[in-house]
Formats: structure tokens, C-alpha cells, sequence
């Protein structure tokens, strides 16, 4: 008895550290969400230079006010369908301490407010689904959107690569720290 | 307190202020009824003279400030007949042990901008004094230098005792009870006391560094050497201490008459006592300024010029139907323009204290080999990118080194060949052709073409030098671990030296020549752009892409003839380029450019070179030639090596700015 009460109190630790306001968007049909503080501005689709050698979801660079930023293609780095450029294109601007970058999403939809009763942990998928980048599935008003942990989206080399690495590896380590 | 010290305050005494007044009187009244015979009676007088002193006008004070020091001077007179007694100074009594300990504890309580300001304040003191030092070791006289340096060493003392940080306090407190000496004419400033000095603010800079890494709390670790520094100050002190007494010799007295006689002089004109230490006047104020708020000034300027060429080329504007406004917007053009040349000059730094490291480099090495060396900068005024000011040091550095040890000869050597025998090492700045000029020039040996003839085929580095111009044989110098001197010494040698200047020089996007007269001396004159943030660019176009290729490194740009281009394999192309056979590299081929020109003699053939390394870059078309700032590209995007940087151009995208040396290291790869 002990024991559950325990586990409910750290669960509701950690979700209390999720709970707060995120920005939604489009990916593909998929609702994503992210932390509203780590947004630093939208900006519309402007003409971005391609860089060469460098990672493919790496869209290339433009110029906001005289600094320069990377622009990421999120559907490329997580394998998935691309879809056409449209008029509801745009860039969110990703701002935290350490990183500044640019994020292409297919259309931004509106700011949540989510409480922890509205915040799930992501479900396990097993090797198909890296969910490391994940913070958990937020739910409000009968949709449900991911919530991405965006600086761990950034810096990661390559999340394809990842789950390839954990599917040869035949074990998934996260499962056995769990 | 003795005479001197007595005589030192009575210099330093304000006429005005009277509690300072008082507290010399007590002085001189214990000194009264410490003397006998004689001196007793003089300095009775000398107290009735003070006495008056407080119920009179501020002229008839400075009069009597003067006549008390002819009645010191006598007291003075006296005491040298008899053996001076040399009363044990408070200054000297300093328990070693508070040296002891090699760690070091910040206390938590400071906060971290107090500590930063406590550390740059007193870096600006350090160095100060350092070339306060080196100018008094030329001009022992200068009582102003040695109060510069004084002052220099009591701020520093008087602040850490503030932060509690005995090692730095008293290192200061040692130095400046050994130049208590000097100021009060008991010893002259020798080399000894020079050598010490500098030392103890080495170590002083050393801890301040260490404790601008730890921050609050942090423990520091005492720097090695710190305690032979104490010891060697302690023992300096006790031992000239123990010189001048057995020669009794108050020298005090001489400066004080030279002084006595000044106040005599500028008493009548109505002018302040040099009372205290006047600081000198600053000639330029400043305010200190973040270089994060700086930078992102520079940033806006920037864009703001983007944004204003962008107004300017704007249709409504061009169409010519506006004539009014289009007055008002080339006005403010202009003022944008003005506004942008301001904020470059922002960043330009003297070279000032870059020279000023050099002169103390140049004396230790010349004192460590035993030659005699005058070194003389020029246009230390000279102003350059703060980026660049490390970058510069790096090489000058490599050079006077060179100078020092391989060009200039020892005395004797000097002798023989009829030369004078203080040698000298010129270091001198200039702007031409809108480049920084910097000189290293000495009056030494030179360097001498067979030598090094002789080491580069010794070497295989050249088969015969027959064919080879002056210029020619001196670029093999600075080739790696290309050295002609006969011995390793600890200071240079190894022959490292002149390809790390050459490298170094390069990465400044500059170049270096060597002016040589065997037997007379050498130049090395380096040539470098007045700031690193602008590059000067070649626009070039490769299908619908535009890179810009820093102008320093093309060589040249053909369109070339079928009969210039052969084949290797299939496979590979070759270019001649006069006379020699360079590699093809075609940039849509390395960047994966689809709509580009294949055609080889429709495009154009870039020669870039790098170094020793030259090919020819295939491109579509140059467009234009533009100056650009280099500014990072951020995470993700940065670690392309064939790109150093991005660019904002003139139409608002971003343009990437090619490395030349990373291309050619990809396309060898290939």
C-alpha cells in the first residue's frame, strides 16, 4: 500500500513538471505540441539558403533580424511523410539556453493550457517508435497531441539512426532502466 | 617614524587639510622626544613652526611647509654624522606563514560581478605597473613612473585585503616595502628590484586568472613558485636593508631638496602642493562596455543597413515618380551609412598593450642570453579588430623570439664586426592600402641564403637553388621544421617558430615578407586586413545557389579553352595554369547541385589557392564582388567543413561564405 502511494506521487511529480501551456501544430495530420516558453516567435516561410553536407532535415539557413538560424525539417527527422508546402507553412522559432533553431511544420494550430490530469505518459511501441524525444501525450477537448521534449528533437544526431542502433542492439536499454 | 619617513610626509602633506595637519604634528612631536642633543632641538623648532601653522592663511602654510623641510633637512644633516638608527619598520613585519598555505578558499559571500570587477580592476593596475616598471628601468629617475607603480601596487594591496585574499595582499604589501626604499632614496631602482616587481605581478595576474575561472566559493590553487617569490622579496629587502646601513647614506635628503625647491617655484604661483600623487590626466575618457551589448549593436546596425538598401531598391522608389521621397530616403541612407562605418570603429583596439607584452618579453629574453637590446615600438597607437589583438600577439611573439635568439649577435660579436653593441629590435604598426602593416625588424646578422640553402636540399626540400629568387629561398623558412640554428636553445630553435607565424598570419587573412640584408639585419613585414569580421568576397554561381569565396584566396578566374583541360582516367580533370597542372574540382559535383553548368568551357574555372595548395574551382559564373560579415551559422548547420560561415546579403537571405581549404580537403577525398 506504501509502496503504490509512492509510485502515484512520483508520477504526479513528474507530470506536474509537464503541465503548463504548449504550442500546437500540424505534422502530417498528427497533432504535436510544444512547451510555449521554449517558442521564441512564428514566422511565415521565407526564403531559406540550403547548406551544403550537411544532415538531410537540415532545410538550411535564414537570416531573422541579422542573425542566422538553422532551419530543421521535423517530418524529415522523424522519417515521415512529407507533405506539400502550403500557405499555412511555417517556421516556429525554437529559443532555449543553449540552442537556437528553427523548426518547418506543416500549419500551427492554437496554444493549450494542459493540467497534469491532462497529460498521459507516452505508451511504449517497442523498437518501431522511439518515444525518448517524447514527454508524454497531452489530452484536451477529444484530440490528442504528442508533446515533444524539443531540445532532446534538436540535438539528437539522428532519431532514425537511433532506433536502428536500439533495434541491432536487440535490447532496448530505456526498458531495462525503467 | 624616522626622518625620512618624516620628510616623505611633510612632501605628501595637503596645506589644507588640516586633520592631516595634525597627525603630522604628533608625528613630529614623537620624533622629538625620541632625538637627542642637537637634532632635539631642531625639531623643537621645526614643532613650534607647525604650531603656528594652524592659526594661519594657506599661503603663509605652504611657506611654512617649506621652511620646515630646510629645518628636516638640517635635522638630517645631523643624524648622518651620527649612525642612523634604523628603527625596525612596521611594513617589514609580516609573519611568513601567511604564505604558507598553497590553497586558497573565494568566500561564498561575494557575488560573482563584485569578484569580476575586483579581477579586471586589478588586471588594469597589474599591467599599469608593468609598463610603469619597464619605463622606470630606462628612466630611474622618473619619481612620477614610481609612484605610478606605487599607487599600482597599494590599489591591488588595499582591494584584496578588502576580498581577504592574503596572497595577493601580500605579495603587493612585500613589493611595495621594497620600492619604500627606492622612493625614499635609500636604494636606486636597479634591475634586482625590476626583476622582483615584474615577477610578483606575473604571479599576481596568475592567481587573478585562476580566480576568474573558480568564481565564489571556488578553491583556488596557489600557482607554483609562489612562495620562492615571497621568499625572494623578504630576502631582497632585508639584504639591501642591511647594505645602506652600513653606508648610512639618507639619500631622502636629496630628494627632498629637489622637491623643496619645486614648491619653492610653484608656490608663488599659486598652485597646489604636490601633495599627493597627481593621477595623470586622462587623456580620452571611456566608458567599459559588455561585449555581448556590443555585438548585438553591431548585429542591428547591420541589419538596419540591409534594410535600408532593401527601401532604396524597392520599386515604388526606382520608378522615379517620387522624387521627394526619394531625397528623404537617400538622406537617411546616408546617415545609416555613417551610423554603420561608427560602430565598426567601436570594435578597433590601440595595440598598445600588445607592444607593451612585447618590450617585457624582449627584456627577459635579451637578459636570459646575455645581449644587449634595445627594443623600439612605433604606432602603438595603431587601432585593429579586438578579435585580432590575441591572434596578433601569437606571431609577434614567434618573432622577437627569432630576432632575440638567432639574429641578433652577442656583444662581442657585435663588436667584431664593427657594430654597436646594444642591438635593436624595431616593432612598428602602420595602415596602408587599407591593411594593418606590423614590422619585426632587427639589426642583427640576417639571414643568409646559403644556410638555408643548404638545410632545404638537406632536407629535400629543393634539389638546387640556381633558378630560385632572394624572395623564394626566404619563403622556405617558413616551412615546418625549417630551423638554421646550430643549437637548441630553450627559447627558440626547434623550428617551429616561423611556420606557426606563417600559419597564424594566414588565419588573419594576411600575408608575410621577409626584407633581408645578410650581415645587417632582417624584416619581417606581415600584411593583414584591419578586421576579421568583414571579408572581402567574390559572389560565385553554381545553378541556383550563390557562395561567396573570400578574395584573398582566388588566384585568378578563366573561362577556359578545350585545349587547357586533359583528362585523367576518364575520370579526372586536369587545368594548365601557367606552366603547372592543377586538379578540376567542380563545385556542383561536391555540393550536389543539380541545375548547374557541366560544360566546363561554358563556366568558369576558379584557381584558389590555400597555402603550399592550389586547384581550379568549376563554377557557373562570378557575379559580383562583395563585403560581407562572417557570422556563425548555429547548431546543426556549423559543422560543414567547406563552409566557414554565413553572410547576410544584400537582398536579406543568407549567403555562405566557402573555405577554401576544406573544399580542397573534401574533393582530395573524392
Amino acid at each position: 500500500m506504501e509502496n503504490l502511494t509512492a509510485t502515484n506521487d512520483n508520477q504526479t511529480a513528474r507530470a506536474d513538471s509537464r503541465v503548463g501551456k504548449y504550442l500546437t501544430f500540424f505534422l502530417a495530420g498528427e497533432e504535436y505540441g510544444v512547451e510555449i516558453l521554449k517558442v521564441q516567435e512564428i514566422i511565415g516561410r521565407m526564403p531559406i539558403t540550403p547548406v551544403p553536407l550537411t544532415s538531410n532535415y537540415i532545410l538550411g539557413v535564414i537570416n531573422l533580424r541579422g542573425k542566422i538560424h538553422p532551419i530543421m525539417d521535423l517530418k524529415i527527422k522523424f522519417g515521415m511523410d512529407s507533405s506539400e508546402i502550403t500557405d499555412e507553412t511555417c517556421i516556429i522559432v525554437i529559443k532555449t539556453a543553449s540552442l537556437m533553431m528553427g523548426v518547418l511544420v506543416d500549419k500551427v494550430s492554437e496554444v493549450v493550457n494542459l493540467a497534469s490530469g491532462d497529460i498521459e505518459d507516452t505508451p511504449s511501441f517497442g523498437a518501431d517508435v522511439n518515444t525518448e524525444y517524447l514527454l508524454g501525450v497531452g489530452k484536451t477537448g477529444g484530440s490528442v497531441r504528442l508533446l515533444l521534449d524539443i531540445e532532446k528533437v534538436i540535438t539528437a544526431s539522428d532519431i532514425i539512426h537511433l532506433k536502428k542502433a536500439a533495434e541491432t542492439s536487440g535490447s532496448e536499454p530505456e526498458t531495462e532502466t525503467n | 617614524m624616522n626622518l625620512n619617513h618624516l620628510a616623505i610626509s611633510l612632501i605628501e602633506l595637503d596645506p589644507e587639510n588640516l586633520s592631516e595637519l595634525e597627525g603630522f604634528k604628533k608625528n613630529l612631536v614623537l620624533s622629538k622626544g625620541q632625538a637627542k642633543g642637537h637634532l632635539k632641538d631642531v625639531l623643537g623648532q621645526a614643532c613650534a613652526e607647525v604650531e603656528a601653522w594652524f592659526g594661519q592663511d594657506l599661503a603663509s602654510r605652504r611657506a611654512g611647509i617649506v621652511r620646515l623641510g630646510e629645518l628636516l633637512e638640517q635635522a638630517m644633516e645631523f643624524n648622518g654624522v651620527n649612525p642612523p638608527v634604523v628603527k625596525p619598520e612596521k611594513l617589514q613585519a609580516v609573519p611568513p606563514e601567511t604564505a604558507g598555505s598553497r590553497n586558497i578558499t573565494l568566500s561564498k559571500d561575494f557575488d560573482s560581478e563584485l569578484l569580476n570587477e575586483f579581477i579586471i580592476e586589478n588586471m588594469e593596475l597589474a599591467t599599469t605597473a608593468e609598463s610603469a616598471i619597464l619605463d622606470l628601468e630606462k628612466d630611474p629617475n622618473n619619481q612620477e613612473l614610481l609612484n605610478t607603480i606605487f599607487r599600482g601596487f597599494h590599489t591591488i594591496k588595499g582591494t584584496s585585503a578588502f576580498l581577504n585574499l592574503d596572497c595577493v595582499k601580500d605579495l603587493a604589501h612585500h613589493v611595495e616595502s621594497m620600492l619604500v626604499r627606492v622612493r625614499d632614496g635609500q636604494d636606486n631602482f636597479t634591475r634586482g628590484h625590476a626583476d622582483l616587481s615584474l615577477k610578483s605581478l606575473d604571479m599576481i595576474k596568475s592567481i587573478l586568472e585562476r580566480m576568474k575561472s573558480s568564481g565564489p566559493g571556488g578553491k583556488i590553487e596557489l600557482p607554483l613558485g609562489h612562495e620562492e617569490i615571497h621568499e625572494a622579496l623578504r630576502t631582497f629587502i632585508s639584504n639591501s636593508r642591511k647594505v645602506n646601513v652600513q653606508s648610512g647614506e639618507p639619500a631622502a635628503k636629496l630628494i627632498l631638496k629637489e622637491l623643496l625647491v619645486q614648491q619653492n617655484e610653484e608656490g608663488l604661483a599659486d598652485k597646489p602642493l604636490p601633495s599627493i600623487p597627481v593621477p595623470e590626466p586622462a587623456a580620452e575618457s571611456t566608458v567599459r562596455v559588455k561585449v555581448d551589448r556590443l555585438d548585438k549593436l553591431l548585429d542591428t546596425v547591420g541589419e538596419l543597413v540591409i534594410a535600408q538598401t532593401m527601401v532604396g531598391q524597392d520599386e515604388l522608389i526606382l520608378d522615379g515618380k517620387n522624387h521627394e521621397l526619394n531625397k528623404k530616403i537617400s538622406q537617411a541612407g546616408k546617415i545609416v551609412r555613417e551610423l554603420h562605418d561608427l560602430s565598426l570603429v567601436l570594435r578597433m583596439v590601440p595595440l598598445k598593450g600588445t607592444f607593451r607584452k612585447m618590450v617585457r618579453l624582449a627584456r627577459d629574453l635579451s637578459q636570459k642570453n646575455g645581449k644587449m637590446l634595445k627594443l623600439i615600438t612605433e604606432g602603438d597607437e595603431t587601432e585593429i579588430d579586438r578579435n585580432m589583438v590575441d591572434m596578433v600577439a601569437d606571431p609577434l611573439v614567434h618573432l622577437i623570439r627569432n630576432a632575440i635568439d638567432h639574429g641578433i649577435e652577442t656583444p662581442e660579436e657585435r663588436h667584431r664586426v664593427g657594430k654597436s653593441s646594444e642591438s635593436r629590435v624595431y616593432i612598428t604598426a602602420g595602415h596602408a592600402e587599407g591593411s594593418i602593416i606590423l614590422t619585426v625588424w632587427d639589426d642583427g646578422r640576417g639571414l643568409s641564403r646559403q644556410k638555408i640553402v643548404d638545410k632545404a636540399m638537406a632536407r629535400g626540400l629543393i634539389d638546387s637553388a640556381e633558378r630560385m629568387t632572394d624572395q623564394e629561398v626566404w619563403q622556405l623558412i617558413f616551412q615546418p621544421g625549417f630551423s638554421t640554428a646550430e643549437k637548441v636553445t630553450e627559447i627558440s630553435g626547434r623550428g617551429v617558430g616561423l611556420d606557426v607565424v606563417r600559419r597564424a598570419v594566414e588565419r588573419l587573412r594576411g600575408r608575410i615578407e621577409v626584407q633581408n640584408s645578410e650581415g645587417r639585419g632582417c624584416a619581417f613585414i606581415m600584411r593583414m586586413p584591419l578586421t576579421m569580421a568583414i571579408t572581402d568576397g567574390m559572389v560565385v554561381k553554381v545553378g541556383s545557389q550563390r557562395y561567396i569565396l573570400p578574395t584573398a584566396n582566388i588566384q585568378k578566374a578563366v573561362r577556359p579553352d578545350e585545349s587547357d583541360i586533359h583528362t585523367v582516367n576518364q575520370r579526372a580533370e586536369m587545368f594548365s595554369f601557367r606552366d603547372e597542372q592543377l586538379p578540376v574540382f567542380r563545385l556542383h559535383r561536391l555540393f550536389d547541385i543539380p541545375d548547374a553548368q557541366t560544360q566546363l568551357t561554358s563556366g568558369l574555372l576558379v584557381v584558389i589557392s590555400e597555402g603550399q595548395q592550389r586547384c581550379a574551382l568549376f563554377v557557373d559564373d562570378l557575379l559580383t564582388q562583395t563585403q560581407v560579415v562572417t557570422k556563425s551559422l548555429g547548431h546543426g548547420a556549423e559543422n560543414t567543413s567547406c563552409v566557414a560561415g554565413g553572410a547576410i546579403m544584400g537582398d536579406g537571405t543568407v549567403g555562405l561564405i566557402l573555405d577554401t581549404a576544406g573544399i580542397i580537403e573534401l574533393a582530395r577525398q573524392r
